[in-house]
């Protein structure tokens, strides 16, 4: 796979809706929000990036975290590890739009050399790029800014195996921008009214939290549609 | 509700054309200059996810580190940083 990735499977031109690494030895495309970072510290406007964004958005909300986003699966299965879980107040959730318009816009746009870019700092990152570049030897750094790396990626770990979709809730930028799009995307959750008799089965399934027959065009929502097998939701265009 | 519906769509359709028509203007228009020539916003995407690539001291856009994938050393003015084979 990898010597086929390092000769056929160079899309790095395109940027796929996904929150992954460019730099992971197996990246076949651009991590959009790696180009929004890149483009901020060259000042210049991701014209592709933002029309691709604003397509996926526009048509399907966040439904990109429910179902194509690896970091979203890693979460998912660490998130089974028997342990107390917690809840946390709905207003830590702003905490990712801070994210993005701190670590991936302005620091980027204003220090376009700092370390603290949300790229290099961002958990994804350090899964799939540095901790694999470093054990296939290509990179052999081993300095205060890969073990702060490492820290955070830990300390995410630990975060979303208390905390459901914990990264995708509190930290994502890819998740911050989507969420912009779940009030009034094509493809929505509604509710069949003639079925709802609030019973908060959907409630009680909702990874992210959210009550789904009240909240069910939430910016948190991240469609993954468990809420549908209760059968009182529906996913559709209407 | 079903005249709601109707406005509702024709604001996405409106959304949908006017994304669809920014991809189309940095397919088609957008120019960059790299290193004394012109790319396309694609072939900027690449050497910014390869090539490190920055903005030198005339603003030009410059790629003065190694390529991770081709080995390539970039011709703009030379790096005054330490080398970094990989941005992560």
């Amino acid at each position: 796979m990898l010597v086929l990735n390092s000769y056929f499977l160079q899309l790095r031109f395109a940027c796929v809706p996904a929150l992954h690494c460019h730099s992971c030895p197996l990246s076949i495309f651009a991590c959009p929000v790696g180009v929004l970072v890149n483009f901020s510290a060259l000042r210049i406007l991701p014209f592709f990036a933002i029309g691709m964004l604003g397509i996926v958005g526009v048509v399907s909300g966040r439904l990109v975290c429910g179902w194509l986003c690896p970091f979203g699966l890693i979460q998912d299965v660490l998130h089974k590890i028997p342990v107390r879980k917690i809840r946390i107040p709905r207003k830590f959730a702003y905490t990712k739009y801070l994210v993005l318009i701190g670590l991936v816009f302005a620091v980027p746009f204003f220090f376009p050399n700092s370390r603290f870019t949300f790229c290099r700092v961002c958990p994804a990152a350090t899964l799939e790029a540095s901790i694999p570049w470093r054990i296939m030897g290509v990179s052999s750094g081993y300095g205060f800014s890969f073990f702060f790396r490492v820290a955070v990626l830990l300390g995410v770990l630990v975060l979303v195996v208390i905390l459901n979709r914990g990264f995708c809730r509190l930290l994502c930028p890819l998740g911050a921008i989507f969420s912009l799009f779940n009030r009034f995307s094509l493809f929505r959750i509604r509710l069949t009214k003639k079925d709802c008799n609030d019973c908060g089965l959907c409630a009680r399934v909702c990874p992210v939290g959210l009550n789904p027959a009240k909240e069910m065009y939430s910016p948190e929502c991240i469609r993954c549609l468990k809420c549908t097998s209760t059968r009182h939701l529906k996913f559709g265009i209407k | 509700m079903r005249k709601r519906n109707v406005s509702r769509f024709i604001l996405l359709s409106v959304a949908i054309i006017l994304f669809a028509g920014v991809i189309l203007f940095s397919l088609l228009k957008v120019k960059h200059s790299f290193q004394g020539t012109d790319k396309s916003e694609f072939e900027l995407i690449e050497l910014t996810t390869t090539d490190s690539v920055r903005r030198g001291q005339d603003g030009d856009l410059i790629s003065p580190r190694v390529s991770i994938d081709t080995g390539i050393i970039g011709k703009g003015e030379p790096v005054k940083t330490k080398p970094e084979p990989c941005p992560t």
